[in-house]
């Protein structure tokens, strides 16, 4: 028999009998399709739609970061010689900078003349203020002299003095204590003694904290006095008298350390911290650099991409042998199931 | 003898006839004989047939929204529900066997030839595997191309040309020797 009398007898083979098709037409017809059902996924097509979106999601997000981020600039504190007028809410931080030490990307570095920011008279605040200033080099020690003078003259204390003057170039750090309410006049004394490079002013208000704890002091008097009274009019069963006595040991011992914290805080207050570093010319050894918009824009976005690729790599390290793991199962799966079919379909 | 391999590549390959998704009726009636006639091909069982034929439209229905006809045509689709299906019999066959073999039962016989073919063709193919017999329904009843008997089977082009080269060999050699 040649092959193509066996393909022609195969293919007159008889079909489905009477019966199988009367069982199969009398099958339903089944619900039509759900026009807003999802399209079947293709892993091919979806990866190569997906890669490039994500990729270009990245991307987009680390220059949309650099442009929000990086591309804003600062405003410095006007520096024209004249204090801007400042506000101080109560509890509200307030700080200012200029210059480049105290804030990278910030105004360009340039001699600038000194402000300064007016404590409030009325108020409880916390003022702290940096100043760096730059001096001649033969100036260094003297101005680190004057400075201290400038301090005790103002009614305050030098906290700290570092020093470090190999030949006449080198740099001098202080920490100032001064009044508050002289504060201002200080600042602006420290800063004539040279040229001012950079300049931060912090203002914290704290009446309304120390306001809270006098509240407090006063409520605990009023109750040590209550439990006192009742102590001493008599006629108290002993574990009567026992817990009122524990309880008055309580506020008192609660008095005591509310008006330690209120006596800490009006300190605060009252003198403020003035950190002052001087340099000379070359005791500079490295410029600082300050990058334009764009480079700050093209590094911050540089930046965030770099975060978003070690998050991905986290990702993929975490992630990884657990994929793994399951693709080896899935196949392991299939490769069984097909081994085991072959075995069974090699039989006649 | 006329060459076997020659002999596939006259296979004519059909064409999708349409993207258009034919209803379930309209799919059923078109291709009820070449589902019956794979499923008999394969298991060499009239009866058998029948009841995989009937559980592999009652499976389709059942996936029917699953059918979409841009990935494959309504028949390989229908062939690859049918093999699954045959794939189970053969498994659930397989079991019994085991069974009965511990129960140190009788080995029933072999159900007889039910082809509907001449003797000498019953014979040979009976004495093919499963898995020839598998591809000598889809490549030569069915007259599935390759590309499609191959995706059906999970296996490349070339391995299911291969195959059917070979089966179709040996089926004329068996036959031969049977004359």
């Amino acid at each position: 028999m040649t092959s193509d009398a066996i393909f022609t007898e195969l293919r007159g083979m008889r079909g489905a009998p009477e019966t199988l098709r009367e069982r199969v037409l009398a099958l339903p017809e089944p619900q039509p399709r759900v026009s807003w059902s999802l399209p079947r996924l293709d892993f091919r097509r979806f990866a190569l739609v997906a890669a490039p979106a994500v990729l270009a999601l990245g991307l987009g997000a680390a220059a949309l970061h650099g442009v929000v981020s990086g591309g804003s600039s600062s405003r410095p504190v006007a520096v024209d010689g004249n204090p801007p007028t400042w506000e101080v809410a109560p509890n509200v931080t307030h700080s200012a900078s200029s210059g480049a030490a105290f804030g990278a990307g910030r105004a360009k570095a340039a001699p600038q003349a000194l402000s300064s920011l007016p404590p409030s008279s009325t108020r409880l605040n916390k003022y702290e203020a940096w100043l760096r200033v730059r001096v001649a080099d033969d100036r260094l020690s003297s101005a680190t002299t004057r400075a201290m003078q400038i301090a005790r003259a103002y009614g305050g204390y030098v906290a700290l003095v570092d020093m470090n003057t190999p030949g006449n170039k080198g740099t001098a750090s202080l920490v100032l204590r001064v009044p508050v309410t002289r504060v201002e006049d200080a600042v602006l004394r420290l800063g004539k003694l040279g040229e001012v490079k950079a300049q931060r002013v912090r203002i914290q208000d704290l009446t309304r904290q120390a306001n809270l704890l006098r509240r407090q002091i006063v409520a605990l008097q009023a109750t040590i006095a209550k439990l006192e009274r009742k102590l001493a009019a008599g006629g108290l069963a002993p574990d009567e008298r026992l817990r009122l006595q524990y309880q008055l040991d309580e506020a008192k011992r609660t008095l005591a350390q509310k008006t330690k914290t209120r006596a800490g805080t009006v300190r605060e207050g009252t003198l403020a911290t003035v950190s002052l570093a001087f340099s000379t010319p070359q005791a500079a050894v490295v410029p600082p650099h300050h990058p334009g918009r764009l480079e700050r824009t093209a590094r911050d976005a540089g930046a965030f991409l770099v975060r978003e690729l070690a998050w991905l790599l986290y990702a993929v390290i975490v992630l990884a042998p657990i994929a793994l793991l399951a693709a080896a199962l899935v196949l392991g799966v299939r490769v069984g199931r097909r081994r085991s079919d072959e075995r069974l379909l090699a039989q006649p | 003898m006329k060459d076997v391999s020659a002999a596939t590549t006259t296979l004519s390959a059909r064409p999708f006839a349409s993207t258009r998704a034919p209803s379930f009726a309209e799919a059923a009636e078109r291709h009820l004989d070449d589902v019956y006639r794979y499923l008999l091909v394969f298991t060499r069982d009239a009866s058998a047939a029948e009841d995989l034929a009937a559980e592999t439209f009652e499976r389709a229905l059942r996936t029917w929204r699953r059918f979409d006809p841009a990935r494959a045509s309504a028949r390989t689709w229908l062939c690859t529900i049918a093999r699954s299906v045959a794939l189970d019999h053969f498994r659930a066959e397989q079991r019994r066997r085991r069974r009965e073999r511990v129960a140190s039962e009788p080995e029933g016989q072999a159900p007889p030839p039910e082809l509907g073919l001449s003797p000498k063709l019953e014979r040979a193919m009976a004495a093919l595997s499963a898995a020839d017999r598998e591809l000598v329904a889809l490549r030569i009843v069915l007259d599935l191309d390759s590309d499609a008997a191959a995706r059906l089977l999970g296996i490349s082009t070339t391995a299911c040309t291969t195959r059917l080269s070979r089966a179709l060999k040996r089926l004329e050699e068996l036959m031969s020797n049977d004359e």
